[in-house]
């Protein structure tokens, strides 16, 4: 029985969801629902940016030196890798659309493998300032010789539990990144390969831009 | 190919715009510093959001989608701190 999207779209009832009178509404259903999703998150991560502004307004003194205990270079290496991973994963689309499989497998790995690199690098982060007690976190002891400890301390509150939530992002991306290269080897369904790689892109952009954010809010916001 | 090229030049101005963040680290901080930090960091997400999530050429629904959640990001941002800087005047700490 030929549903309504086949009879408009005779041959195509394979590819088109019978919701969709064509692929390119399917498209955009497919776009603005991710950008629902997005915006879901960008609550999420905007609660706990406002919930540090407030505080980086309020104990601005104490915060601005707390900031300085954060290790700049990394942090500036890590924004620039993530960078580099937002620009593979940006390039996934247009390698798609010539239909290169090698391009686009060799993009997901870069993106992934650049993912990787980054929460390595946020892991021996973590490692320095748990080691040097300014870890507030699961129990361990928060041992601060600046101005204002327990002010100093809020900050290491802010920054674990944003830069940790947005390391789960990543785990999450890189998982969906590991998925995509397995789909992309085997090349079943070309077309509908290439819209989940479309969202993919989008969702590992997002994490790209909330980085693009925290880099500053927290490390750059030293004196 | 002019899609990639594009990519990759907007990827050189996020590097250049981060190298300026970190150079501003150098003088001392003052709200102007502070604005500065923030202004590099939106222009770099506006990129991001335009050229990278490709909502420059996204359907006008998608674009709508994006725009509502910015709005009430902005509507989180907004009324809080607007609190916030209210708070001292006539009322208790």
């Amino acid at each position: 029985m030929p549903t309504g999207t086949e009879r408009r779209n005779p041959g195509t009832a394979a590819a088109v969801a019978e919701q969709f009178e064509d692929i390119g509404q399917q498209r955009r259903a497919d776009w603005a629902g991710m950008w629902v999703f997005l915006a879901t998150e960008m609550l999420l991560f905007g609660g706990l940016f406002a919930g540090y502004a407030v505080y980086r307004v309020e104990y601005a003194a104490a915060f601005a030196a707390a900031a300085t205990r954060l290790d700049l270079a990394l942090g500036a290496i890590n924004t620039g890798l993530l960078l580099t991973s937002g620009l593979a994963m940006a390039m996934v689309e247009p390698a798609m659309a010539r239909g290169s499989r090698r391009a686009v497998v060799g993009l997901l790995v870069a993106a992934a493998a650049l993912g990787i690199a980054f929460l390595g690098i946020k892991g021996v982060e973590y490692h320095h300032e748990i080691s040097k007690s300014l870890a507030p976190i699961a129990g361990l002891e928060f041992r601060y010789d600046g101005p204002q400890p327990a002010h100093a301390q809020m900050f290491f509150n802010f920054y674990f539990a944003m830069t940790g939530l947005h390391a789960l992002h990543m785990l999450a991306g890189i998982g969906a990144i590991g998925v995509m290269v397995a789909l992309t080897l085997r090349w079943r369904e070309p077309a509908r390969l290439g819209r989940q790689l479309g969202l993919v892109a989008l969702y590992w952009a997002f994490v790209d831009a909330v980085w693009l954010l925290l880099f500053p809010a927290l490390y750059l916001l030293r004196g | 190919m002019r899609e990639t090229t594009q990519c990759v030049a907007v990827y050189a101005v996020l590097i250049v715009l981060l190298l300026l963040s970190l150079a501003l680290t150098g003088l001392a901080l003052s709200p102007w510093r502070v604005a500065g930090h923030l202004a590099i960091a939106a222009i770099q997400v506006a990129l991001v959001f335009a050229v990278f999530m490709r909502l420059r050429s996204a359907a006008i629904i998608v674009r709508v989608m994006a725009l509502g959640a910015t709005l009430w990001l902005m509507i989180l941002f907004g009324l809080t701190l607007l609190d916030y800087a209210h708070r001292g005047i006539g009322y208790p700490a």
